[in-house]
């Protein structure tokens, strides 16, 4: 098994098996996603505090060329970073700061924006969080596609992206005062999971705490129980076994793991409840955590983490066990299996 | 012809070239003919608005110059040379 690892400091190949690395591609600059064409090219995006953003295209993930027709909003705004992508059918979507959603229907070689959402009714009111104002998670499924932003929250289309709608119910917004009207945006959304399955079923690591939600993102209801903290930024569900996954961390003000003890919670009831993800975690403190982007599954039992340590910890199976191979690398941001 | 210089970190989207050769006899026609050849550094030596990226500097021969003036003259030997700012981690 192979990973990519996207870091502050280039992109990495890791035989997680043998333990060899190769890398760095893109030396210099921060790899923020990786993704794939409809086609099976791999896709990047590469940022640099200095130069921008952009996307490359490779046959291989050896030979890289930069798509010169990428995602943009013209003079109307600056593009900062490539945060995620989402490949169906024929087309490819990326998430992007300044927040908003790009796709392209060509292999990745042009992009338009969805301007549905990126010139959304609420578009002026949309702030940043820590991370940025990015849209950073994108899922699919049936006629509705969703897409997570932060600081603003969950929006969901039912029309192929035409129209969006804000879909918060039920959770608090950490910009609002607890007595305020439930505004339409300023949540601040983490990460979001769903089953394909039964893609209306989803889960929400949010700024807020962890949330599932029975009906789309129509509504949310908290699930924390056996979570030592709700804070984090993983919500990741394992298809085959139905598991899900995340990494608590203290809280927003301390955002590393409650006593330094780094452990990936797993939940095998659909989040009713959570405990320790399995065995094989290191009993030395260690106060990193793992990102959004900095997680991996193949949806069949593997799951990899990334953490801003460097290190990665993997399980292959559905979080019984897990290992982490000893290559360290510089603070990982984005995470995917090849 | 003069001589634009880019810095090592633009390879990925040079191919590696750090030296073109480019026609023109003003700012704006040099850029223009850069930017034919390689149109890919577009994206990483401007902002939306067009202006040179507040972190990247440029020099015109030995001046920095921020490239305001487009339709300032150069000389067929001139050499514009961009360089990334010493800052970061």
């Amino acid at each position: 098994m192979r990973l990519a690892i996207g870091t502050e400091k280039g992109g990495y190949l890791l035989d997680v098996g043998s333990g060899d690395v190769t890398g760095p591609v893109f030396p210099g600059w921060k790899v923020t996603a990786f993704g794939r064409t409809p086609g099976g090219d791999h896709l990047a995006g590469v940022g640099s505090n200095w130069f921008g953003a952009a996307i490359h295209r490779s046959p291989d993930f050896e030979s890289w060329t930069q798509i010169e027709d990428g995602p943009s909003y013209g003079e109307e705004g600056e593009l900062s970073e490539i945060w995620t992508f989402h490949t169906s059918g024929g087309t490819v979507l990326t998430g992007v700061a300044e927040a908003g959603l790009f796709r392209s229907a060509d292999e990745g070689q042009t992009w338009a924006g969805v301007e549905g959402l990126n010139r959304h009714r609420t578009r002026a009111e949309w702030v940043p969080g820590g991370g940025g104002l990015c849209a950073h998670s994108i899922l699919e499924g049936g006629e509705s596609v969703w897409v997570g932003i932060s600081a603003v929250g969950v929006f969901r289309s039912d029309d192929g992206g035409a129209t969006w709608e804000p879909k918060n119910e039920g959770v608090p917004s950490p910009l609002t005062e607890p007595d305020a009207a439930r505004p339409d945006v300023g949540y601040c959304v983490h990460s979001i999971a769903h089953d394909p399955a039964a893609p209306h079923r989803m889960w929400r690591q949010d700024h807020a705490g962890v949330f599932r939600s029975e009906d789309g993102a129509d509504s949310w209801q908290r699930i924390e129980t056996g979570l030592p903290a709700g804070f984090g930024f993983v919500m990741c569900r394992d298809h085959a076994s139905g598991r899900l996954f995340t990494v608590p961390l203290h809280s927003d003000g301390n955002r590393v793991p409650v006593d330094g003890a780094f452990r990936a919670f797993v939940s095998r009831d659909d989040g009713d409840s959570w405990e320790i993800a399995g065995q094989g975690w290191s009993d030395s403190p260690d106060f990193t955590s793992v990102l959004r982007g900095a997680v991996a599954s193949d949806g069949d039992g593997t799951v990899a983490l990334g953490t801003t340590g460097g290190w990665v910890w993997v399980t292959e199976d559905a979080g019984d066990t897990w290992r982490s191979p000893p290559a360290r690398f510089p603070r990982i941001g984005a995470l995917t299996l090849l | 012809m003069a001589t634009v210089v880019l810095p090592r970190l633009l390879d990925p989207a040079t191919g590696g070239r750090r030296s073109i050769e480019v026609s023109g006899g003003t700012i704006e026609a040099a850029l223009e003919s850069l930017l034919a050849e390689m149109p890919a550094v577009e994206v990483h030596l401007f902002d939306h608005t067009g202006a040179l990226r507040p972190h990247v500097l440029c020099f015109v021969d030995s001046e920095s110059n921020r490239l305001e003036d487009r339709q300032a003259t150069i000389a067929p030997s001139c050499r514009i040379r961009f360089v990334q700012a010493v800052s970061g981690g």
